[in-house]
């Protein structure tokens, strides 16, 4: 992979937290719990789409995003209000941004028609005209054919992205929206822009110089691309400065060697110019400046005199917004220069002045962003000097232009990336040294160490340690189940529109956390629970009033930590299931017998069975040939189990419980005719000696045990795997009790049991190949590979091993 | 004149280092450029072209950018090259 390709990945990467953060921000608004920086928080998230975007020449991307972003600028400063109606607008807009992020990673085409037919809905917010923009979608024709204003300077050839040729087809809108108060304007309005018009009104004419560094370019970067952005700004006169051009010869291809100045008219603030170099922060020397005033990197470079000048000049030439401090003389300056000169460094501001710079135009100075501080030893000791007052309005300036979006993005990050393939060598690692930590306590206790000797103590420090280097190491993998359950408002969203129902998702524990192996294969499960919850769960609005219920539903997702496992439950306030026609369905497909006698609860199961499908009209949304067999066995194949509730009128509850990972496992480990297998704590009910009259024989060879009420079918582990031919006496050996996924109960028979202990899984697929009724496999402390069983398998293969299966019906 | 180098579609940072090895080859003698399959043009490709124009002035060998596609033109023009580069895109667009 190229560089190039490895910064569009990471881009990619961001734009899906960046849809998250958007999604979540929407939710909060639609729910009514967002307020000020929550939609400033969605306009962010928009903005950094575009930005990246543009970086990379996704253009129709850019192109939609800016629609998108200038409506949120609208909604940001209250100009448009967020009604309920327009939240649910922006939620559909953010679908569509998320499709077309998702067309321009896979080089795709985007939904043109839904894009375009969003774009005339969002266009109709911004101009207010909501009403003319209907919330369905308009047709697709509309946007295409809709009067729009065009801006083609902004569109070049050239910004298209090469491997993405179709994205011009679209048609152009980026230039779009009419803002009625600034009809002849052509550039896009900003909250820096609806500022300088609020405060200062007047066109401003700006000369913005900048000098990439090779850097610039190596980073994917294209100064053409940070003109057409000059140029969407306003109307620019661009200088071009080949000074430093070498000759061919001496040239290097890759190097930069031009700067440019551009002299850009428009009414707005430099912050808006800022913005445009956001992407390019320290990658180029960048100034920015009124034409006529002094540029600032001149000033920079001499303090003193430029303070000087300041004292001595009439202030709003430097800066007619911002408030002055008062004019200092000239030897006042001095004096504090000396002064302050003769403070220690750490007692200076200096710190807080940096954080301020960027929007301190309180002192007519703005320090460029390419220019870092420390290029700048003295100026802001000699700015924080004459006007230390000053200090709390300028940080609370650079505070309100965060806020506000204006500045780059916290530079601080609290996450780091790190390849997963590194974090599972880790586990792996970490796994192995479990093993080994067990193989020399083996060792220790074979060579009859005492427990109370050193070696014996060493050992269990070195245990725990192990312990917690291994839970340390499984915490990095850990995940929340956020990222999972923030799909799933969309996915609700267009189940219900399909569905004509009405919909709302309520989720709870997102931050509940769980292996990302885990997380991985979560999603599958959850969304056909939601699916089904919606399609067949829900009723329609006018079913729902007449029950007496409020026409939405509500779909409940829940995640929460219960016994060492995480527990999804998803359930909704549906009509139930429809027990007799679960029946019917479960005997016209000759899943039961029609005079079989089945507890409510064995007949919500029933729709668990492979075939069965309770639509009577095959749906888009559930009916399409997976039913809810497979939920279960994706499920069972993470070591987890589902069950159902259901009350008939009230809804029904789907719960879903997975380990926690899938990289160790609490077993029981049990010989079994000199093999050594790992059976999962979690089947296991109970283990117990039987007495010899609690067992009866039943058929040829079928046994039964009495455990309480009820008889169990005696299954010998040792014949299903062919370690011998003949099942041992059940009351010689021991019996473990065990639940399968289905609820059926089932007693396995082993020689002895070793104990409990945690085992490192390791895949019997990928390291061998797969072994029916084995789950894999895993290394004891001696160093021997033992198998972990899979009960439910050797269940199943037991039952049909037995012909007519007599040990079933026995045992009802 | 030689054979008129024709310039790839797109001249980003990955053609800058092969565009200045295609220019150099052909120093000495006249050089027509064909510009008309060009799609993008970055800022490195088009300071070679600008460094070309120097060493073919220097050289006293004619030097044409001709014919052009419309995104060349609209590059040029956007990167306020135009007046740099009048001498050697004295015909139009082609």
């Amino acid at each position: 992979m190229d560089e190039l390709e490895e910064i569009k990945v990471t881009f990619f990467q961001e734009c899906d937290e960046l849809m998250a953060d958007c999604e979540v921000g929407l939710l909060a608004m639609e729910a009514g719990t967002g307020d000020a920086e929550t939609i400033n928080a969605v306009f962010r998230a928009v903005h950094s789409v575009k930005g990246g975007a543009g970086a990379f020449g996704l253009e129709a991307l850019v192109r939609y995003a800016h629609v998108f972003e200038t409506l949120m600028e609208e909604v940001r400063s209250q100009r448009v209000v967020a009604e309920p109606e327009l939240v649910r607008c922006l939620l559909r807009a953010a679908d569509v941004l998320a499709d077309q992020i998702t067309a321009a990673r896979i080089h795709g085409r985007p939904n043109e028609a839904a894009t375009a037919a969003m774009v005339v809905e969002l266009e109709g917010w911004i101009t207010g005209h909501a009403g003319a923009a209907p919330a369905d979608a308009p047709p697709a024709s509309a946007g295409l054919d809709a009067p729009i204003e065009f801006a083609p300077v902004a569109f070049a050839p050239m910004a298209l992205d090469p491997i993405a040729p179709a994205s011009d087809d679209f048609g152009f809108q980026p230039m779009t929206i009419a803002i009625p108060d600034l009809p002849d304007l052509d550039f896009q309005p900003s909250q820096a822009v609806m500022d300088i018009l609020a405060d200062a009104p007047g066109p401003a004419v700006w000369l913005v110089t900048f000098k990439p560094h090779s850097d610039l370019y190596a980073k994917a970067n294209e100064a053409a691309l940070l003109l057409r952005e000059l140029e969407r700004l306003g109307s620019v006169e661009t200088t071009l400065d080949e000074s430093d051009l070498p000759d061919l010869e001496n040239m290097e291809a890759e190097s930069a060697y031009l700067g440019w100045t551009v002299r850009l008219t428009a009414e707005i603030e430099e912050a808006a110019i800022r913005e445009v170099f956001e992407f390019v922060d320290g990658d180029c020397e960048l100034t920015i400046c009124r034409d006529g005033a002094a540029p600032e990197s001149e000033a920079a470079a001499d303090p003193i005199a430029a303070l000087l000048a300041q004292a001595a000049a009439p202030m709003p030439v430097i800066d007619p917004i911002a408030p002055i401090p008062t004019p200092q003389p000239a030897d006042a300056a001095a004096a504090l220069m000396a002064e302050l000169a003769a403070k220690p460094p750490s007692e200076t501001p200096i710190p807080r002045l940096a954080a301020a710079a960027p929007a301190s135009d309180e002192f007519g100075f703005t320090p460029t962003a390419a220019a870092p501080v420390a290029s700048l030893p003295d100026a802001p000791v000699a700015l924080a000097a004459p006007a230390p007052v000053e200090m709390a309005p300028a940080a609370a300036a650079a505070q309100a232009a965060v806020k506000g979006g204006a500045a780059p993005p916290a530079a601080s990050q609290a996450t780091i990336r790190v390849d997963p393939e590194r974090i599972d060598k880790l586990i792996d690692l970490v796994g192995e040294l479990v093993i080994n930590q067990a193989m020399l306590a083996q060792r220790v206790a074979e060579h009859g160490f005492a427990p109370s000797s050193n070696i014996a103590m060493g050992l269990d420090e070195l245990e725990q340690l192990t312990r917690s280097i291994q839970d340390g190491v499984m915490a990095i993998r850990a995940q929340s189940v956020k990222s999972v359950f923030q799909r799933m408002p969309r996915l609700v969203r267009e189940v219900a529109a399909q569905t004509r129902k009405q919909a709302r998702l309520v989720t709870d524990g997102e931050a509940t956390e769980v292996d990302k192996t885990v997380i991985e294969r979560l999603s599958d499960p959850i969304t056909h629970m939601l699916r089904n919850a919606i399609d067949h769960g829900l009723e329609t609005p006018a079913e729902r009033i007449e029950a007496g219920k409020p026409a939405e539903g509500t779909v409940r997702l829940a995640a929460l930590h219960r016994g060492g496992r995480i527990v999804i439950e998803v359930s909704d306030d549906g009509r139930g299931i429809n027990r007799p026609r679960v029946r019917q369905i479960a005997i016209d497909k000759n899943l039961i017998q029609p005079d079989a006698v089945l507890t409510d609860e064995e007949t919500d199961n029933l729709i668990f069975l492979p075939g069965f499908s309770t639509a009577s009209v095959v749906s888009d949304i559930s009916g399409r040939g997976v039913g809810m067999d497979v939920v279960r066995r994706s499920v069972q194949a993470l070591g987890g189990r589902i069950s159902i509730a259901s009350r008939p009128g009230e809804g029904s509850t789907f719960t879903l419980s997975l380990p926690l990972t899938l990289a160790v496992l609490d077993g029981m480990v049990v010989d079994v005719a000199g093999h050594t297998l790992v059976v999962p704590l979690t089947a296991i009910i109970e283990s117990l000696r039987p007495k010899a009259d609690e067992v009866r024989a039943l058929g040829p060879q079928g046994s039964v045990l009495a455990v309480r009420d009820s008889y169990v079918p005696l299954i010998d582990i040792g014949c299903v795997f062919g370690f011998r031919k003949v099942p041992i006496a059940p009351n010689e050996g021991v019996v473990l009790l065990i639940e399968s996924e289905d609820g059926t109960r089932a007693a396995l028979v082993a020689d002895d049991i070793q104990g409990q202990r945690q085992v490192v899984i390791k895949s019997l697929e990928s390291n061998y190949r797969q072994v029916e009724g084995i789950a894999a496999a895993t290394i004891l402390g001696d160093g021997r590979v033992a198998l972990i069983a899979d009960v439910d398998a050797m269940v199943a293969m037991r039952r049909r091993a037995a012909p007519a299966d007599p040990v079933l019906y026995a045992a009802e | 004149m030689t054979e008129p180098l024709i310039l790839e579609s797109v001249l980003d940072l990955k053609a800058a280092a092969a565009l200045k090895t295609a220019l150099l080859e052909r120093r000495g003698q006249p050089l027509s450029v064909d510009a008309s399959g060009v799609q993008r043009l970055g800022a490195l490709c088009l300071q070679i072209l600008m460094a070309a124009r120097h060493t073919w002035a220097d050289d006293t060998n004619p030097l044409a950018i001709t014919p052009r596609s419309d995104a060349f033109n609209e590059s040029v023009r956007l990167f306020g090259a135009n007046a740099h580069l009048a001498d050697v895109m004295l015909e139009g667009a082609a």
